[in-house]
């Protein structure tokens, strides 16, 4: 039987009256899988990440992690099972250099220096940036920001890894980086995305969110394949299972 | 526009040089802060009249710039900015009384005396604070400050408002070549146009710094700054604290440096 890592017991959320992002939903999120959540533009994707972190508390229901509740005076600890990667790296590096970026959440864990020094280490070898451990952050690249944005959710290693649009602002190459790293991470992924190939790839479940709801929950292949489903949520058919409209060819 | 935007850029420039690895760069925060504060402690202790005991000080800036590989014409751009503050400095004091003092053997009015002490002291403690800043990173200066006991919420303002000054550099970026792009004959915004160029700046630079501060907090930021700096006297700091402290000794109470200065002249 499957370990249940992350549950939302009847959550309810808005920004504003009237304007309900969270109608009362209820998920459960086994240890060790790839969940994709999917939907369309003010579905809620984002904010679902944000009561993941603790970062916006729900207004009614409860979160909780390995069977802790998320609340304010266990959020220390719930960090540090957690690690996100924001949509825009710009927004989460905010050191001078990148070693100083990635040993930020070791150090405020109050984590001894020569412990830090080899969890930075560890975090950028695992994204295959030790080359830029000195390098001052404003002079990367958008590819560079981007491994080191997982770098410093990785540095902590944490149980769970939440990504916001991993993949957006990436050339194809780096992409590809992007979701052959991800296939290795041995956390439970959860991943708010519109890059339906990329979850098809790399997730095995994936959850459809929309009008305060959970719209579907299944298998990546059953929810991706389904195109009037993912019609009627503002989404289309991952490119990799759509037929060609140009040349005829018909995927089987 | 662009030049303003080019030159509040340069600031990262300092970023970039305090990460030098000179004799200068390496010493302990402490020792630098300690000699920038009894420079400037000097150069405001002098009177109007006595400008040419200011002119040594000089030697300070000076040989800081040649020890640290700094380029001197980085420096001389910044010192513009601070000239507008200057200059109405001077126009507030100006109405002071007409008299006359010697300067060397020149005969030169109170207030063109007035105007070249102001002038002096603010390039001189100006260059003090900037040599500060282009040899020692700005985290390891927060600690130094809060070592000696400021207050944490002072330091942790002055850490985020430095962050946020070049958050704001972007977003002014980003807006202005927006606003070139679809003006492209225009090197300035139109008057009608900049209130709601600057409310969309600041509002876009007040979002990213949430967004940066919810980064910090998701990795267990409480308010409080660590970082791995040494901060062990050396020798070297002690040498260095008391050249400097002998220097500007001489300078204030002897007359051995301005008779060195006369000599040069």
């Amino acid at each position: 039987m499957k370990e249940k890592h992350i549950e939302l017991n009847n959550i309810g959320f808005s920004y504003s009256r009237g304007n309900l992002i969270f109608d009362y939903v209820s998920l459960k999120l086994n240890k060790g899988e790839s969940i994709a959540i999917i939907g369309g533009n003010g579905a809620g994707k984002t904010t679902l990440l944000m009561l993941l972190t603790g970062i916006l508390f729900p207004q009614t229901g409860e979160i909780s992690i390995s069977n802790q509740p998320i609340k304010k005076e266990n959020l220390q600890n719930i960090l540090q099972q957690t690690g996100v990667i924001f949509q825009n790296p710009d927004d989460q590096l905010f050191m001078p250099t990148v070693f100083e970026e990635l040993a930020f959440a070791p150090r405020n864990f109050k984590f001894k220096e020569a412990k830090v020094h080899a969890m930075v280490l560890r975090a950028l070898a695992r994204v295959e940036g030790l080359h830029l451990q000195d390098k001052l952050i404003y002079q990367l690249s958008g590819g560079e920001k981007r491994q080191v944005a997982i770098a410093t959710a990785l540095v902590m290693n944490p149980s769970i890894l939440i990504m916001d649009e991993p993949s957006s602002g990436l050339d194809l190459a780096g992409r590809r980086r992007l979701i052959d790293l991800i296939k290795n991470f041995k956390q439970t992924k959860i991943i708010a995305t519109h890059d339906l190939d990329m979850a098809l790839e790399v997730c095995n479940r994936v959850i459809i969110i929309g009008k305060g709801k959970v719209i579907a929950d299944g298998k990546s292949y059953d929810i991706l394949t389904n195109e009037k489903l993912l019609k009627q949520n503002n989404l289309e058919l991952p490119i990799s299972v759509q037929n060609c409209h140009i040349c005829g060819f018909e995927k089987k | 526009m662009s030049n303003f935007i080019n030159s509040m850029t340069q600031l990262r420039t300092l970023d970039s040089l305090a990460k030098n690895k000179s004799f200068i760069h390496l010493l302990n925060p402490f020792t630098k802060l300690i000699t920038t504060i009894l420079v400037i402690y000097t150069i405001i202790s002098f009177n109007k009249y006595e400008i040419a005991k200011q002119i040594p000080i000089f030697l300070y800036p000076l040989s800081i710039i040649l020890i640290s590989n700094i380029p001197i014409k980085t420096f001389f751009k910044r010192l513009l900015w601070i000239m507008p503050i200057v200059l109405v400095l001077l126009l507030i004091l100006i109405l002071d009384t007409y008299t006359q003092a010697k300067l060397f053997s020149f005969v030169i009015s109170d207030i063109l005396l007035l105007i070249i002490s102001i002038i002096i002291k603010s390039i001189l403690t100006t260059f003090a604070i900037m040599l500060l800043i282009a040899t020692t990173e700005i985290e390891r200066l927060a600690i130094c400050f809060r070592k000696l006991y400021f207050p944490q919420i002072l330091i942790l303002q002055f850490l985020l408002t430095y962050r946020y000054f070049n958050l704001l550099i972007e977003e002014m970026r980003i807006v202005y070549a927006a606003h070139k792009l679809r003006s492209p004959k225009k090197s300035n915004i139109f008057k009608c146009f900049q209130g709601a160029i600057l409310g969309q700046i600041l509002v876009r630079s007040y979002m990213r710094a949430q967004n940066i501060y919810q980064a910090m907090r998701l990795r267990g930021f409480s308010g409080e700054f660590y970082t791995n700096k040494n901060f062990a006297f050396g020798l070297m700091d002690i040498m260095y604290l008391l050249f400097w402290s002998l220097f500007l000794f001489m300078i204030k109470y002897t007359d051995f440096m301005l008779a060195f200065v006369k000599a040069l002249l």
